[in-house]
């Protein structure tokens, strides 16, 4: 899997700052989505880049194909605005440029990665829920925050103190 | 390819004063980049912060100095204008006196531009002058300077991080100043644990292991409550008590009676987690009380603010890391305006405007008898916001110059404060937009913004930070001090001001505070200085009241206070209780993020939350358009029917006209501040709604998600 943009849902304060980010650092338009669920969790969802992408499959132009990186490259000039990939992406999170009438996806930024600076999402989170590299980092911190929960959980006296 | 340019800058929102960089090309602001070495924001911005380029060179900037006439406006030069502004006030005093004026300062400007605006009202012979601190924080200057000896923030927000327990009352930081909730959520990834008290369950109460959903004005009851727990139970910190403070035995009497079960009487909150939250701030090893405008925005809000610190106090959780009093102030620079005497009791750094020393010192510093005006000094206190609303009411203020503040929109009782500034003789607004205040003016002076200007700002942990000018102005546009000189000289006053640092080396030599803290040190130092810094080589004071407290006998005083209900009460024609806050797309009255695009398409509209039992009663749906009526006046305001609130509250946020139609300019007796947090209101579904329906008109709304609660 490429480097990705991971979300700690546990972190996420649905401030939106991502969205306002990203809007700025791609012509007015966002790429990323905080969705507020019944006033108690957020979740910023963004392109997940998938490995068996839907749109891909549904691109009958070639406009979205799989980067040699394992991201999904877009290139606008292929792009007929059929809209067939909006349908199919499972997050819903292509959108629709109204003026160009071609979609619009996250590029993670790549402007900004190469010349070694974080995606904006990412560097401007207010709570770091927002990261940006391999998932097997993500998932590391995942577990040792979880087993750190479950050592805090325990009394006292059974942890090693 | 053309050149461009970092420019560092401070964002000109919110009080953590994060750093960002303004990208430069050919004059023109291109791009905003992140600072990740900035001490407090680590890069971080939440989405106002990312929205700043919006304002500059935005199509409503005002560029021109205008004059109102019978039609409308009129663009007139700056000679002009200065001229009209001086003579107006000139003649207002020669009539009526010098306290016919009243000033209002602007928590957006600069140190300099304060301190300069507060001195040309003081030489004219008026304490009129105040700001908008009033309105958020006078509690707190009140309230922790009589118990502490300094009304400030005791620890930088960073040193949350060091806090076993974060107890965060009457803050919705996750919105208000989110980077903060990075240095919460950093303590907790270390263990420590989050009680968050709040009439609704905020994004900030996301983060609380224990919630306190207290309701609206009950906050004393609260603190004493946990106060009387951890005596009962003898959590507190004796040695600290003992050696610290004073008054502790006033404060056993006093707390007596606030037994859980009472407490869960007053406040609605269950009494074993009133025990909870006690035992868990009292045990920590260092424990750290976050407070914001739920506690100081009440007649009570002294006596909040005095219970905050009462509940520190006895535990010892003072001048430590992780351990103090954090209130988070909401402007850019409300506390550098504070600190450089834009408040009707105090000259530049707290020093009182009845105390005839400062008098002296200050008439001296400003040019002896023959510097300052003919009238000399004012003796007594000016009047504050309010009050300043109520005197032009009643025909005894004639003239007001506004800088940067938007009263209209910003004061309680709207409708009133309208009255007061079209009753005036004449009244000059100067600011960088055509706000509903500028409206109403006489003569609007074009400011420039903040990263059209320099000087510095003092975010809410007492940090001074220095921003550097990016761009010109607008138009004509001036920066403020320039104008405000421009207006002193041609009023008589020797002030010839070259640039801001010339101005922060004058504060250098009359605030001790700011002394070390000069233009060429805090222009060069990323993340600036922290005052107290009083000479060139002191390194600043992060943590206050380490060793002793700024009292004259260096001891806390613990002042026992107790619960008092709300100035208004609900009632069978006001039945609900309305409180307000605000929503992390937009910041106070809203002149900037009204206009700003990004931020208005997520957060269009004014609306109002309530409960779904309460919406059910009323028969109001979600989306509908409802009347919410109090006895000062009316609004009307979208429904969003959600179980974040209790049952018998509503909230608004007050970003938009209307809210502050409804509010109470009830005051703390003391602090001044107006009671914004509880107002006694009726909501109905207006009927006009449905006649727009059918005329096909449907509002924005953010998809809401919701999930099945299936058992």
């Amino acid at each position: 899997m490429p480097n990705l943009i991971y979300a700690d849902l546990e972190r996420c304060i649905d401030c939106r700052a991502c969205e306002v980010a990203c809007q700025r650092e791609h012509n007015d338009l966002s790429n990323m989505s905080v969705v507020l669920v019944e006033d108690r969790f957020a979740v910023p969802l963004s392109c997940r880049h998938c490995e068996k992408a839907p749109c891909v499959t549904a691109c009958y132009t070639e406009a979205l194909i799989p980067a040699e990186d394992g991201t999904i490259s877009f290139e606008a000039a292929k792009c007929t605005g059929c809209g067939l990939c909006l349908l199919t992406c499972p997050f819903g999170v292509i959108g629709f440029d109204w003026s160009g009438k071609v979609i619009h996806n996250c590029d993670l930024c790549a402007g900004r990665l190469a010349e070694g600076r974080p995606p904006a999402c990412v560097i401007t989170c207010p709570t770091q829920a927002l990261s940006y590299g391999e998932y097997e980092a993500f998932t590391q911190e995942a577990k040792r925050r979880a087993a750190l929960a479950m050592v805090r959980a325990m009394p006292p006296e059974a942890t090693v103190s | 390819m053309t050149q461009q340019t970092l420019i560092p800058t401070i964002c000109p929102y919110c009080g953590v004063g994060c750093g960002l960089y303004i990208a430069v090309e050919e004059g023109r602001a291109v791009g905003l980049e992140y600072m990740p070495e900035h001490p407090v924001s680590e890069g971080a911005l939440c989405p106002k912060g990312n929205a700043v380029l919006e304002l500059l060179d935005h199509p409503e900037r005002l560029r021109h100095p205008m004059k109102k006439v019978d039609d409308g406006w009129r663009h007139i030069s700056w000679l002009e204008a200065l001229d009209l502004v001086s003579q107006k006030i000139g003649q207002v005093r020669q009539a009526y006196g010098p306290n016919a004026l009243g000033f209002l300062a602007s928590a957006k400007c600069t140190n300099e531009e304060n301190y300069a605006f507060q001195k040309l009202a003081r030489l004219l012979g008026t304490n009129n002058v105040d700001h908008c601190a009033r309105l958020c924080h006078a509690p707190t200057v009140v309230g922790l300077s009589r118990a502490l000896g300094s009304g400030a923030m005791t620890n930088p927000i960073p040193d949350l991080a060091n806090a076993d327990c974060i107890f965060i009352i009457g803050s919705n930081l996750a919105e208000n100043h989110a980077p903060a909730a990075r240095w919460v959520l950093r303590a907790k990834e270390k263990g420590a644990r989050v009680i968050v008290a709040d009439p609704r369950l905020t994004p900030t109460a996301w983060l609380a292991d224990t919630f306190l959903p207290l309701k609206p004005g009950s906050d004393v009851a609260l603190l004493n409550g946990l106060m009387h727990i951890i005596i009962e139970e003898g959590l507190t910190d004796r040695a600290f008590i003992a050696q610290r403070t004073s008054g502790y035995d006033e404060l056993v009497k006093a707390i007596q009676d606030y037994t859980p079960d009472h407490v869960a009487r007053i406040t609605g909150v269950p009494p074993a987690l009133v025990v909870e939250a006690a035992r868990a701030y009292a045990k920590a090893a260092s424990a750290a009380i976050v407070y914001c405008m739920g506690i100081t925005q009440h007649t009570a809000g002294s006596d909040n603010v005095a219970a905050c610190a009462n509940l520190a106090l006895i535990c010892g959780q003072v001048g430590r890391p992780g351990a103090g009093l954090w209130p988070l102030r909401g402007q850019n620079n409300v506390q550098g305006a504070c600190d450089v005497g834009a408040l009707a009791e105090f000259y530049p750094g707290y020093q009182q405007v009845n105390d005839p020393a400062a008098r002296g010192k200050f008439t001296r510093a400003w040019g002896g008898e023959l510097g300052i005006g003919d009238w000399g000094l004012g003796i007594e206190p000016g009047l504050t916001v309010v009050e300043m609303m109520n005197a032009a009411a009643a025909g005894n203020i004639k003239a007001m110059y506004i800088m940067g503040e938007d009263p209209v929109n910003s004061d309680p009782n709207a409708g009133h404060v309208r009255q007061a500034l079209e009753a005036l003789d004449f009244l000059v607004v100067q600011d960088i937009f055509l706000t509903d205040t500028a409206q109403l003016a006489d003569v609007v002076l074009p400011a420039a913004a903040w990263a059209e200007k320099e000087g510095t700002f003092t975010s809410t942990g007492r940090r001074v930070q220095w921003i550097h000018r990016a761009i010109a102005p607008p138009g004509e546009a001036c920066d403020d001090l320039w104008i405000i000189g421009q207006v002193a000289q041609r009023l008589g006053f020797d002030f010839n001001y070259g640039s801001a640092g010339e101005v922060l080396s004058e504060i250098n030599q009359l605030v001790p505070s700011y002394g070390g803290i000069t233009p060429q040190r805090v222009a060069g130092t990323m993340g600036g200085l922290v005052w107290p810094c009083t000479k060139a080589d002191h390194p600043g004071t992060p943590i206050l009241h380490a060793e002793t407290f700024s009292t004259p006998d260096g001891r806390a005083r613990i002042l026992p206070v107790r619960y008092t209900p709300p100035a208004e009460e609900t009632s069978d024609n006001f039945p609900l209780v309305l409180t307000t806050g605000r929503v992390v797309v937009h910041h106070n009255a809203g002149s900037m993020t009204r206009r700003s695009p990004s931020l208005m398409e997520r957060a269009p509209e004014l609306f109002v939350e309530i409960h779904p039992s309460d919406a059910a009663q009323l028969g109001i749906a979600e989306g509908e358009t409802v009347a919410i009526a109090t006895a000062r006046g009316d609004a009307t305001a979208k429904a969003r029917i959600t179980d974040k609130i209790q049952t018998g509250a509503a909230f608004m946020p007050f970003h938009f006209p209307g809210t502050n139609q409804l509010t109470v300019d009830a005051l703390d007796a003391e602090a001044k501040i107006p009671e914004f947090k509880v107002a006694a209101v009726r909501l109905r579904p207006d009927d006009s709604t449905a006649l727009r329906l059918c005329s096909g008109e449907r509002s924005p709304q953010r998809p809401v998600e919701g999930v099945s609660k299936e058992k």
